[in-house]
């Protein structure tokens, strides 16, 4: 029995010497064994897979939060930079005014707005510390804004050329009508004491008349919408869309010293750079 | 503290606490919230005065307290007051008739008071200004009656904490307790 069994692995070391034959007798253990595998394979790449899968979207998870943050980051920066690039293309065309014009002008930043809905003030961070008086004109590029009526050391309030409170001397600039613009509304304003053979109609740019001294002459009030008559028929009124939306102001200037030949400058510059700009296009 | 100290120190809390919640309104609501209509900061406190301070010590705190928040404004400072104490007295009236202590009395009151200002206003402006109001403003005044009540429970614990601290009795009698 010993020898038989001692013989057996004899025998089959003998069948297996000829690599190009297969064993019979391995045959069904190969395939079992490869099932086997296949299936061990199978099952241990699904496990890494599942485990890789898991791990990379764990990754890719925390990859994302990370992206997401950035992302944020990238938007709030981007918010930022629009938010300057705004604030650039403002504050150049504020510098751009303020070096072509000859009055002294003072920029002012808007802190605050008026308590109720109905009346119309703004605060801003400029006072008598910096040489503001009462009366001094606010303006800003687009037109004027009102003028100071309660200067304090630090800060001042602006009346709003829209205030019930305010009025302003003003011409028609087509006719040179003259009248005097009294606050109205949120965006409105009423051009009273017009002469009832004054030629007015509606689209007539409302510039200041100068003649208060606070105000640069010439500088725009508003656009005429339309007009009645008063109650007697009198005289005529027109009602007024104002050139400045106060509502959305940040920066002003103060006027503190009216220039007499500034908006001939303007107008000179104007026509100056109308020359360029032609040759410009024609280019 | 002596009881003329604490009545100053009292009043001097109105003032100063009402012209920060208005500061707060007129600067950083506008910068935050842009068009969106303020509600009226300074409301629950006319109201607290009104309802849980006695009648004159009420009036010359709402006095005060409209001189302080007319400086933030071009309204006149005496259209404020009347306008103020127009609101005082409907809100005595009520209360002689209808009262419960608490919150939700303080936010009713509030509503109230809130809704009536504006029309208060024009009204006023019609009738004494020279240059009146063409119009109310109908978006603003609503958004402020919604938005006011809101605000008022906070204001109340504030204002009764206030009280307490500056050891002024009357309000608890009056009917004014913490949530």
């Amino acid at each position: 029995m010993f020898v038989f069994l001692a013989a057996i692995p004899l025998v089959l070391m003998n069948t297996e010497q000829d690599p190009k034959d297969t064993a019979l007798y391995k045959v069904p253990f190969i395939y079992v064994g490869g099932t086997l595998q296949k299936a061990y394979a199978g099952f241990s790449g699904m496990i890494r897979g599942t485990t890789r899968q898991y791990l990379d979207l764990i990754g890719l998870k925390n990859e994302m939060a990370e992206m997401r943050d950035e992302n944020q980051l990238l938007k709030a920066k981007l918010m930022q930079y629009e938010e300057v690039v705004e604030e650039n293309k403002r504050l150049g065309q504020l510098l751009n005014f303020k070096i072509r014009t000859k009055m002294k002008l003072l920029p002012a930043k808007v802190v605050g707005h008026d308590l109720s809905a109905d009346h119309f003030t703004i605060t801003i961070n400029r006072g008598l510390k910096h040489g503001l008086k009462k009366l001094q004109a606010v303006i800003s590029v687009d037109g004027v804004v009102g003028y100071i009526f309660e200067p304090q050391q630090h800060i001042s309030q602006v009346l709003l050329l829209t205030d019930r409170s305010a009025s302003v001397d003003a011409i028609v600039q087509r006719t040179r009508a003259r009248g005097i613009s009294v606050g109205r509304s949120v965006q409105s304003c009423r051009l009273r004491y017009l002469e009832r053979s004054d030629d007015i109609k509606e689209g007539d740019k409302v510039v200041t008349s100068g003649l208060q001294g606070y105000f640069p002459k010439g500088f725009p009030i508003g656009e005429v919408e339309t007009i009645k008559s008063t109650e007697y028929g009198i005289s005529v009124e027109a009602f007024l869309k104002p050139s400045v939306n106060a509502s959305k102001l940040e920066e002003v200037f103060i006027v503190l010293e009216t220039g007499e030949a500034d908006l001939k400058l303007q107008s000179q510059s104007e026509k100056e750079d109308a020359p360029k700009k032609e040759t410009e296009s024609g280019e | 503290m002596r009881e003329v100290n604490r009545r100053i120190l009292n009043i001097a809390f109105y003032a100063l606490f009402t012209l920060i919640l208005v500061s707060f309104q007129t600067s950083l609501w506008p910068q935050w919230l842009g068009p969106i209509p303020p509600p009226y900061f300074w409301i629950p406190t006319i109201v607290y005065l009104a309802l849980y301070q006695p009648p004159l010590k009420a009036v010359v705190t709402i006095y005060i307290t409209s001189l302080v928040i007319s400086s933030m404004s071009s309204m006149s400072a005496g259209l404020l007051m009347l306008n103020h104490l127009l609101i005082f007295t409907i809100l005595l009236a009520l209360k002689s008739r209808v009262f419960w202590p608490g919150t939700s009395y303080f936010m009713l009151a509030t509503a109230i008071a809130s809704f009536a200002f504006s029309p208060f206003l024009f009204l006023l402006s019609i009738m004494i200004e020279a240059n009146p109001m063409p119009y109310p403003r109908v978006l603003p005044w609503l958004t402020a009656v919604l938005l006011t009540p809101i605000l008022s429970p906070f204001l109340y614990n504030i204002f009764i904490w206030t009280d307490r601290t500056t050891k002024i009795d009357q309000a608890k009698e009056l009917g004014a307790d913490f949530i």
